[in-house]
């Protein structure tokens, strides 16, 4: 367990190129007001030990690495700024764009093509980046309530998904200024959306309706799969990069859960974090590693 | 999702049906368990209830008697109703009657209705407060700013502590000011290759 003192966690990723580091985004004062800070974390034999932190002026959302360059890691914030840093520089980013009109809840980097990254606003617009221009590259506008997540496909360089407010689940192919596809998902704020690893057409949805539901593309009408177990909104859900069946899910009811989609029930309930969870991630390496992050300050490697 | 036929909606039409509180005919809950409240919830939620012939036939009634609904056609405009998120309300507690008369008498709508809301409530007390925090963030930040170069030692305050201190519009201490800039030097090159990702391997 390591302390994030001070600032609470909104997101936590591990590095995809060394096995022992990870980032956390956080904001102060519970992301309402004040600053926020990117704590950079080495995974050492006795635990999380902090490398660097990044402090920003306003709160910090989401953060996502770079898949092709291992010292770079972009942050998103409360204030609309998308900041991009070099792990091995101090202090501040080396670049940072304001396009955004309002707070950035999601950046998430291209899997497939890797030079390019995503980012979802509560001012209902995406934009694609290339980490080398000064402007962002594209404009999706179709949501008309705040984005809460953006995700790309691993299987398509030009494919990604985005879940908000407005109750749906979108996908989008950056060559085609439309979206693809819209599908009505809960019938309440979708907060959290994410790819199957394994299977191309598969997406996971998460609602303050407080269930999981797993969608097939190929037939959008009505969700394969749902779970219900959380008794608050579910903030965040992935994929195992490991296995096809196993999803985590994280929720204001302070609880991160594991979710079997083939036998289709939870199976794993971690429940140490005392305030709302909102970070989790896999570990690519540890296939049985996780790491979550939550309003408690703190961030957790959890062994399952 | 069904089509509602000719049929079901003309006998829906002639009979009573669950929805009339003075109905005689009363059908007995087989299936009168002791579960735990939220599970009834759940299984609320997961029922298929357009699967269920009697409850559309006593939706569908149910539309055609109330004035607000005049103007719709239920043989042609059915499902388009049921897909229209404004009647969202309006089947929910059709739903919760119907759940609680016919599926599981110890249902009760109002403690479902309680629950969900307070997973709402939770949620939009944690993005209204940044919401309305927007609209007077310059004048907030700039105020607290100054007040942070005093140098008053502040101690963490608490989520409602932060809500309350907002809401008098008093300033949040130790909010500290980052200069909005880049760092010059020369970033790093990339050295290490990349590693394949498991679902690729």
């Amino acid at each position: 367990m390591f302390r994030t003192e001070r600032f609470q966690g909104y997101a936590v990723e591990f590095s995809p190129f060394r096995e022992n580091k990870l980032a956390c985004a956080t904001g102060a004062n519970f992301g309402i007001v004040g600053n926020g800070r990117l704590w950079l974390l080495g995974l050492e034999s006795n635990g999380l030990i902090v490398d660097r932190v990044y402090d920003t002026q306003d709160g910090l959302f989401d953060c996502a690495w770079s898949e092709n360059h291992e010292n770079q890691i972009v942050a998103s914030s409360g204030d609309g700024s998308v900041k991009l840093y070099d792990v091995t520089l101090m202090d501040f980013p080396i670049r940072f764009w304001q396009e955004h009109t309002k707070e950035v809840l999601s950046v998430n980097w291209n899997l497939v093509r890797k030079d390019c990254f995503v980012s979802g606003s509560w001012d209902n617009q995406i934009k694609i980046w290339n980490p080398e221009l000064p402007k962002s590259m594209r404009t999706f506008r179709e949501h008309t309530q705040c984005i809460y997540n953006t995700i790309w496909s691993p299987y398509s360089a030009d494919v990604f998904a985005s879940c908000s407010g407005d109750q749906t689940l979108i996908t989008w192919d950056t060559r085609i200024p439309r979206s693809s596809l819209t599908i009505y998902a809960h019938n309440n704020e979708v907060l959290a959306c994410d790819w199957n690893k394994y299977r191309e057409n598969v997406i996971a949805t998460g609602s303050v309706d407080r269930s999981i539901k797993v969608w097939d593309l190929r037939r959008p009408d009505k969700a394969v799969l749902e779970f219900s177990g959380h008794q608050y909104a579910v903030r965040r859900v992935k994929f195992s990069p490991h296995s096809e069946f196993i999803l985590a899910s994280t929720s204001y009811d302070m609880s991160l859960k594991l979710w079997d989609t083939q036998k289709g029930g939870a199976i794993f309930d971690f429940g140490q974090h005392t305030e709302f969870v909102f970070g989790l991630d896999f570990s690519l390496f540890d296939p049985h590693l996780l790491v979550s992050c939550a309003w408690d300050e703190t961030v957790r490697l959890i062994n399952y | 999702m069904q089509e509602p036929t000719e049929n079901n909606l003309n006998s829906s039409n002639k009979k009573k049906t669950f929805f009339d509180n003075n109905s005689n005919e009363s059908i007995k809950s087989t299936n009168v368990e002791i579960l735990e409240q939220e599970n009834l919830f759940n299984l609320f939620e997961k029922y298929d209830f357009y699967g269920d012939l009697k409850f559309k036939s006593g939706l569908a009634s149910l539309i055609a008697k109330n004035e607000k609904y005049k103007h719709i056609n239920l043989s042609e405009d059915f499902n388009s109703f049921l897909l229209d998120k404004s009647n969202t309300d309006f089947i929910l507690k059709a739903k919760g009657f119907y759940f609680s008369k016919f599926v599981q008498k110890n249902f009760n709508f109002e403690e479902y209705e309680k629950f969900k809301n307070l997973s709402e409530n939770k949620h939009k007390e944690v993005t209204s407060l940044r919401h309305k925090e927007n609209e007077n963030s310059l004048l907030n930040k700039k105020s607290a700013i100054e007040k942070e170069n005093k140098g008053e030692e502040n101690v963490p305050l608490s989520f409602q502590q932060i809500a309350d201190m907002l809401a008098k519009g008093e300033t949040i201490p130790g909010i500290k000011q980052i200069p909005n800039v880049v760092n010059e030097a020369e970033p790093s090159n990339s050295v290490l290759k990349q590693h394949k990702k498991p679902w690729e391997k």
